[in-house]
């Protein structure tokens, strides 16, 4: 029954692996926080209620292993920056990652990253993982119109930081 | 305009983002993700059921030592004979033992029947050693040989007639035979 459960959850995957894009700074810290939500759930799968809400259950625990992960990396890159007096290159991370992507994406990425806990989840579940908002809404445990405003904000907030960045390069 | 500029702005971050997904997907998917959290979740189970057997025998073990001590306490209470008296008895007796005055009365003690011991086997000695000197007589007188004659090496000895050595000789039978008598009821004592 269990492992039943666990091969549709499967099925996810590449939705899953989106959010966890959506939070992450690159490709491969994506894969393994998809990895990692798959095994928390895999051990968490006990305490699944219903069989039926397994997809928004699965996108909460990618949800909250992503923000978890997210407050350990600053938390891991704040104290690497004391240590390393202000070292530039630790702030922005792996420089190779960088020039590999495209820059605009890597502008996105971190206008995603500046904004608010609350709206940047509910504009990575939308844009990346695909949710609709009733899911969206299931998943955060909020109202959708709560959703559709937060997402609003979002959008408005990455574009002008997009604009600021483009300024700014100008 | 402002609405134009907006949607712009909407249309550039979905082209972005639909664009950085198209790359990760196309890695991600090449990847064989799901065969990777199968093995993995396998091996979490056999790990959870060897840890789950790991924890029964050790606790199977100490189960099985607690066992041993409790039954072993019960057995100790058992078969080991209560005897507070005795041992209030045995703690008095050591003080006292202790104590000077009774120190001093117990060393009395030793040495009175140290003295006791050593009276009784002189008295024994010479009873032996008068008995035997007797015998060395009666061997003597039958052998022939006067011992009582006196030797005239030995200018201590008195002359004595024949009336005086019988009497003397009267007299050591009798002491002689109380000192045989004597000898047998010290040797039942």
């Amino acid at each position: 029954m269990e492992s039943a459960v666990f091969e549709d959850m499967l099925a996810y995957q590449d939705s899953v692996f989106r959010i966890c894009l959506g939070f992450s700074r690159n490709i491969s810290d994506a894969e393994d926080l998809a990895q990692e939500v798959y095994l928390k759930a895999y051990r968490k799968l006990r305490t699944l209620k219903n069989p039926g809400l397994s997809r928004e259950w699965l996108f909460r625990i990618a949800k909250n292993t992503c923000l978890e992960q997210q407050k350990t990396a600053r938390l891991r890159r704040l104290l690497l920056l004391q240590w390393r007096n202000g070292s530039r290159e630790m702030a922005n991370g792996n420089p190779e990652d960088e020039v590999a992507q495209n820059e605009q994406i890597q502008r996105l990425k971190r206008a995603v990253q500046r904004l608010p806990k609350k709206l940047r989840v509910v504009l990575v579940m939308r844009e990346y993982g695909h949710l609709s908002y009733q899911e969206i809404a299931a998943t955060m445990g909020i109202k959708e119109g709560t959703v559709m405003s937060r997402l609003n904000r979002a959008r408005s907030k990455v574009a002008a930081a997009l604009q600021e960045a483009t300024h700014e390069t100008r | 305009m402002k609405q134009g500029e907006k949607k712009n702005d909407m249309d550039i971050i979905e082209k972005l983002i639909a664009e950085e997904k198209e790359v990760a997907l196309r890695r991600f998917r090449a990847g064989d993700f799901s065969s990777r959290v199968r093995a993995l979740t396998q091996a979490k189970r056999k790990g959870r059921s060897l840890s789950s057997l790991r924890l029964r025998i050790p606790l199977a073990a100490w189960g099985g030592a607690a066992l041993l001590v409790v039954l072993g306490i019960i057995a100790f209470f058992i078969f080991t004979p209560r005897t507070p008296q005795t041992s209030a008895t045995q703690t008095i007796e050591n003080f006292l033992r202790q104590t000077p005055a009774v120190q001093g009365l117990t060393r009395s003690q030793e040495f009175s029947t140290k003295e006791v011991e050593t009276g009784a086997s002189r008295f024994k000695e010479s009873i032996v050693m008068a008995l035997s000197s007797s015998g060395r007589n009666q061997l003597s007188e039958k052998t022939g040989q006067d011992k009582l004659v006196p030797d005239s090496r030995s200018p201590q000895m008195p002359h004595l007639d024949l009336e005086n050595m019988y009497r003397i000789l009267i007299r050591e039978k009798s002491i002689e035979r109380v000192l045989s008598l004597s000898l047998k009821k010290l040797e039942e004592v």
